[in-house]
């Protein structure tokens, strides 16, 4: 417990700055919107800790203001992939059965696509845009929630607490959402900081390609 | 009062050598009002898996059951919840049969709050806690702690009290001192025996412990593999033993006791 | 007889956020070659740390003073290399659970041949001749087969006994043995008893066991050692302990077991953080007086073989 509040203190102060970092970076690193042909394309340096682009702008502070957009709408899908994973992941976990085996065969269709691909594909069947984004970024990524969940309730669930709340007479869903959800909670933060970074180099990857963003938007990629 | 109908369950694996594992093979027994019957036979031999289908938190493969007449193999919605008032269980494990993330209070104001005895944070709700626990040795201190900050003997006792909110008609105890030490499991065994006394409910009482179920039961019930092998009052088993395991049994139990 | 193992004033504490616990106290005992020496008590009586500390198995929070002389060799003054050729050598640990003790990826036969092998210079074919019989001597009527099965395939008994197998192995002259009935019923409790006294027959070998089974320790042990709050309270001999038991604690014990009438031992053990300087047993005793209150009793020697810590007898 004592090792605990350390690291929530530490994890705190360091999302607190980052936060700050990403929220004032247009403020903070306005100069890198100007372009300065004479110290176009430099090594990093002092000045510009990244280097400078083909129009002397510095990259440093355009990584910045680009990782504001790309930060927001990654927590926006993991948020989206979390709760569409949890809720599949829990019904077919606990439930076990024929929904069990259906929802496997979903889970296993989705998974054998690699993920950038499949998003690909339906960005391009929807059309660029920063909803069509979200859109396929969550349709590849709950599975790896579901996945963790799944295997976690049906642990979970053979435990005697479980059952014994059962045999009280406790409904399905107050034993999901009281006693199992909370308990998997512990494994799923880890992964949930982890994806974050994992989507922001997915939705970058995308923009690279032209299909996300609009003209305004790129201009800050 | 309570009885059980040539019951199996049989577990069903593989997909290309296909094998099945019969873990309750066609079990048949009934449990009168006020009475404690004993089963006892080695781990594995499907004991728990017939006390999670009388709680019906198990699906029987064949067979009936009746509580109080009424047949309850096939209940389910509002006449389940009834049942499941009625039918109780206490596990093994002290360990995990109380949920490690909530607080005493909660997890015996959730049976009261769930089968809507009194609402929620209601002086009614307070009352009623309190009194399940002192009936079952407990303190008011108890109460705002954690499963595991208390030792096994009081969790097994915040268990009972769980159970006794409810008034149930048949108690399951699942090996319910097999964890304990010695001095700790007569305060639980002497508890159970005192509030069955008090309440007037049935008992099936799981065990490996022939000591236990000697002085615990009335009847006793021996499975081996599944099946019973042998039943009657605790003299005629004890004394008169039929089948090869239960002899066994009793000769290395005679063994350890000279 | 040769003594084998001699603890000497032990004393075990670990440092929590709470303060000091103090889990075993001041305890002197002898092992000889070929006893089998049972510690009985219960749950958080300093028992299994006793065990632990003789192995230096301990986490590093814990503090162990005192001495423990194997074979004349202070154990908690070797260092790590002494400490590794002793351990699984010369003293073999058998742990709690027989269930989570083997490797379920491994055949059993690999894994007693890889505890060979470390123990006995030997080739491949003799390691396998040797597990084989050691399997033998502990009844395993076809020894063979058990060597290509996987753990899972056997019963709670016969992965004890495959542990068992493992602990021989290197023939240790010291087998300490944690809890090894624990949730085994009647039938399997006879395997392990007859299991632990071919093995000390054949080998020669001192056993401690760690217990809270009374059955069981009677059953098989030659000397018993009754710990309670980190002390031993009574020690001597298995047959006078429980024929005629002195210390108030090891009659209710006694009398609280199912078929001596279930008799109850009220209250709970006292805190090992903030120990009371008066006899730790006062709380529950029913035969405590005025003197009790006051002074913390020594351990008497009653006769040669039994020794009891209580003022009664003063």
């Amino acid at each position: 417990m004592k090792n605990n509040k350390h690291i929530i203190i530490a994890l705190t102060v360091l999302t607190a700055i980052l936060l700050l970092f990403v929220i004032a970076s247009p403020y903070l690193f306005s100069a890198s919107y100007d372009l300065d042909m004479k110290n176009a394309l430099q090594v990093p340096s002092s000045s510009h800790l990244f280097g400078s682009d083909n129009l002397g702008r510095d990259l440093f502070g355009r990584s910045f203001i680009g990782l504001r957009l790309s930060m927001a709408l990654a927590l926006v899908i993991q948020i989206i992939c979390l709760f569409v994973g949890a809720i599949l992941g829990a019904i077919s976990g606990y439930y076990g059965g024929v929904i069990d085996k259906a929802y496997i065969i979903i889970q296993d269709v989705v998974m054998s696509f690699p993920s950038l691909i499949a998003s690909l594909c339906l960005i391009a069947m929807l059309g660029p845009g920063i909803y069509t984004l979200i859109i396929a970024l969550s349709c590849t990524n709950w599975v790896t929630y579901a996945r963790l969940i799944r295997s976690e309730v049906v642990s979970l669930k053979e435990l005697d607490y479980i059952q014994g709340a059962r045999a009280i007479g406790a409904s399905s869903g107050y034993v999901l959402f009281r006693h199992i959800l909370p308990n998997v909670l512990r494994p799923l933060i880890p992964l949930f900081t982890l994806m974050i970074g994992h989507t922001v180099m997915a939705i970058s990857g995308l923009g690279f390609w032209v299909l996300v963003y609009s003209r305004q938007q790129r201009k800050s990629v | 009062m309570f009885e059980i109908r040539n019951l199996s369950k049989i577990y069903n694996s593989g997909v290309i050598h296909k094998a099945s594992l019969k873990a309750v093979d066609d079990v048949t027994f009934s449990v009168d009002r006020g009475e404690t019957v004993g089963i006892i036979g080695e781990s594995g031999c499907g004991k728990t898996s017939l006390a999670k289908m009388i709680l019906k938190l198990l699906k029987s493969s064949s067979g009936s059951m009746y509580l109080n007449g009424e047949d309850v193999s096939s209940i389910r919605g509002e006449k389940l919840k009834s049942y499941r008032r009625k039918v109780q269980i206490i596990f093994q494990n002290p360990e995990s049969s109380i949920n490690p993330h909530m607080k005493i209070y909660n997890c015996i104001a959730e049976v009261l709050r769930i089968n809507k005895l009194a609402s929620r944070k209601s002086e009614d709700e307070k009352a009623l806690i309190n009194q399940l626990i002192s009936m079952v040795g407990l303190q008011q201190e108890h109460l705002n702690r954690y499963s595991w900050e208390l030792s096994g003997g009081q969790v097994q006792r915040v268990a009972l009290a769980r159970v006794l909110a409810l008034k149930p008609e048949l108690l399951v105890a699942d090996e319910p001192t097999s964890m304990l030490d010695v001095s700790v499991q007569a305060q639980v065994l002497t508890l159970l025996r005192s509030m069955q006394r008090e309440q007037g409910f049935a008992m099936l009482f799981i065990s490996h412990d022939l000591d236990v179920v000697r002085i615990m039961c009335d009847r006793v019930i021996v499975m081996f593999m599944g099946k019973i092998v042998e039943s009657g009052t605790i003299d005629q088993v004890f004394s008169h033993p039929c089948h090869t395991y239960t002899k066994s049994l009793l000769e290395e139990y005679e063994c350890l006791r000279s | 007889m040769e003594k084998l193992l001699e603890i000497k004033n032990l004393c075990t504490h670990f440092d929590s956020r709470n303060g000091c616990v103090n889990a075993v106290c001041n305890v002197n005992m002898d092992i000889y070659r070929g006893q089998i020496i049972g510690l009985i008590g219960e749950t958080g009586c300093g028992k299994s740390v006793l065990g632990q500390s003789v192995l230096r198995l301990l986490p590093k929070n814990a503090c162990i003073t005192g001495k423990i002389l194997f074979e004349g060799k202070d154990i908690l003054k070797m260092s790590v290399k002494e400490l590794r050729a002793v351990r699984g050598h010369k003293i073999a640990f058998i742990c709690q659970n027989p269930a989570e003790a083997l490797n379920p990826l491994m055949k059993n036969g690999t894994q007693i041949m890889e505890s060979v092998r470390i123990n006995q210079a030997l080739s491949k074919k003799e390691c396998r001749k040797t597990s084989i019989d050691l399997l033998s001597v502990l009844g395993f009527s076809e020894p063979k087969a058990i060597m290509h099965q996987f753990p899972n395939e056997l019963s709670g008994g016969m992965k004890q006994r495959v542990l068992a197998a493992m602990g021989m192995s290197g023939y240790p002259s010291l087998l300490i043995a944690d809890e090894p009935t624990k949730g085994l019923d009647a039938i399997k409790r006879g395997q392990v008893i007859a299991t632990i006294r071919k093995f000390t027959e054949t080998t020669g070998c001192a056993v401690l066991i760690i217990t809270h089974d009374l059955k069981f320790a009677s059953a098989i042990c030659d000397t018993i050692a009754v710990m309670y709050a980190g002390e031993i309270a009574e020690m001597g001999d298995a047959k006078t302990l429980f024929n005629d038991p002195k210390h108030p604690y090891l009659m209710s014990l006694i009398k609280s077991q199912p078929c001596e009438g279930l008799n109850v031992l009220n209250g709970t053990v006292c805190s090992l953080i903030d120990l009371p300087s008066n006899c730790r047993f006062f709380d529950r005793c029913s035969y405590a007086t005025g003197v009790c209150q006051d002074q913390h009793p020594n351990l008497l020697t009653l006769n040669e073989e039994h020794r009891v810590r209580c003022l009664k007898y003063v």
